[in-house]
């Protein structure tokens, strides 16, 4: 299915800006384009448009970082910690709309790369652990099943 | 939501905007929520996959006391090719159901695709490439969805900062395609439709005289911004004047519009002014409610 192939390419230019230069000059990572996709690719590649969507996408992911990481950018120097965030995305892809795990590791490997004993390293730590802590609270809730309790433990529009 | 609470203008819901849209003098008849936002997706694969935390759960309680609430997709990515994620239908058919939304509404657009090693989401509303191969695929979800529904499945208009070359249809024909092939409604972002204006994408006037806005159920306005050189969908202030001009225009010529929602993120609530929310609501109920407006229905 060459819709799928394409469809991984167009967004492979805004999660791996490097990609843009090949697709480009027509190098495909996918075999089975067809000449249509091939070329709307290539004008995409190209495009000022796709361009600035790669930076709304960047200034998506990176809100999530700065939400649930504040202390550890406000302690990291701005131009290592660009750095950093540059260096992570390049090794891992965003696979959802939620962030917790992302902004985890994020914090991990920062704090592996900082000076040991700093005050980066500790609050980098310190942040991991309570992002990963925050993820786990929704394990708290109940959830409806199709004949059960509602989906957040309420019982009927009534009970408003 | 039923005949004796009509709505008519609404708020996307950010938690900033929960003290306001609780207060007794709220000028919104219903809140727009986004169940992406107030649910926890851990992904394909993990029991229980969507779980709410006890903040969100007693926001969605107040809010849920006061007005009634509207389902707006963002995850559903409807023009995704590898697959539909039924998994997350199901949640989403849940939540409508209870919740009783009077309709569920997604984008025209994809934003994940699967790799080997799993999926990737670009958090975008990307353009599907508008040939009958996509009109097909998205056609078949749209009825899958409307089966499970028992209520109008909304398809939103995208915004578009690049083209896809040899499009077999413009976008309002696409979703005319969709509508009377496949049983969509509409839901307009006139605010969509005026970045694409701006950045020289289409026209609004042949836009509008070729959609069938007889479809059309709800409409989104909003306020955007300049980001190099394109004006940007970016939910971060008021609509401006030819927003509502737009809604001027458009509601008269939508017989079954029954809502008009204005979308703004809560992290650019400071830039209104005091009173803001309220101006903005009270002018969208101007616009509907005038005496040009009589045909406005209950959903």
């Amino acid at each position: 299915m060459s819709l799928a192939g394409y469809q991984r390419v167009l967004i492979g230019l805004l999660v791996q800006p490097a990609s843009a230069f090949r697709v480009a000059r027509g190098d495909f990572d996918e075999a089975d384009l067809t000449d249509c996709e091939r070329e709307r690719l290539s004008a995409a590649a190209r495009d000022a448009g796709v361009a600035l969507t790669r930076r709304l996408h960047e200034g998506w992911r990176l809100t999530k970082l700065l939400t649930l990481l504040p202390l550890t950018f406000d302690v990291g120097d701005d131009e290592v910690m660009a750095d950093r965030v540059a260096s992570f995305w390049a090794q891992r892809l965003p696979t959802s709309l939620y962030f917790e795990d992302e902004a985890a590791s994020f914090a991990q490997q920062v704090a592996r790369s900082a000076p040991p004993g700093s005050l980066l390293q500790f609050t980098a730590e310190h942040e991991a652990e309570h992002v990963r802590r925050s993820r786990d609270v929704p394990a708290r809730t109940r959830r409806r099943s199709r004949n059960g309790a509602h989906p957040l433990g309420i019982h009927g529009r009534t009970s408003d | 939501m039923t005949e004796h609470s009509t709505p008519v203008v609404g708020l996307l819901y950010q938690p900033v905007f929960e003290d306001f849209l609780v207060q007794p003098d709220c000028p919104a008849d219903y809140v727009e929520i986004i169940p992406d936002t107030i649910w926890h997706d851990r992904g394909a694969g993990v029991t229980p996959r969507f779980v709410v935390d006890h903040d969100q759960r007693a926001s969605l309680d107040r809010l849920r006391s006061r007005l009634p609430l509207m389902l707006h997709g963002i995850g559903l990515s409807i023009g995704s090719a590898a697959r539909l994620d039924e998994q997350y239908v199901a949640q989403l058919l849940e939540w409508v159901d209870w919740l009783d939304s009077p309709w569920l509404s997604e984008h025209l657009a994809f934003s994940v695709v699967e790799l080997d090693e799993g999926a990737v989401n670009a958090g975008l509303t990307l353009p599907v490439p508008l040939d009958d191969e996509s009109l097909t695929m998205i056609g078949a979800r749209v009825e899958r969805l409307l089966g499970g529904l028992g209520r109008p499945f909304l398809v939103e208009n995208n915004v578009y900062y690049f083209g896809t070359p040899h499009d077999s249809y413009g976008e309002a024909a696409f979703l005319n395609r969709l509508c009377h092939d496949h049983g969509a409604d509409l839901l307009l972002d006139l605010h969509n439709l005026h970045c694409n204006a701006v950045n020289g994408v289409m026209s609004p006037e042949s836009y509008l005289a070729e959609l069938d806005l007889g479809r059309v159920r709800e409409i989104h306005i909003a306020g955007g911004m300049e980001v190099d050189g394109f004006y940007v969908d970016g939910h971060c202030a008021a609509p401006p004047e030819p927003v509502w001009a737009l809604l001027e225009q458009v509601v008269p010529l939508c017989p079954n519009l029954a809502a008009v929602t204005f979308e703004m993120l809560g992290s650019w609530a400071g830039s209104l002014p005091p009173g803001g929310l309220t101006e903005v609501l009270e002018r969208m109920r101007a616009v509907t409610s005038g005496p040009h407006c009589s045909a406005v229905a209950s959903p």
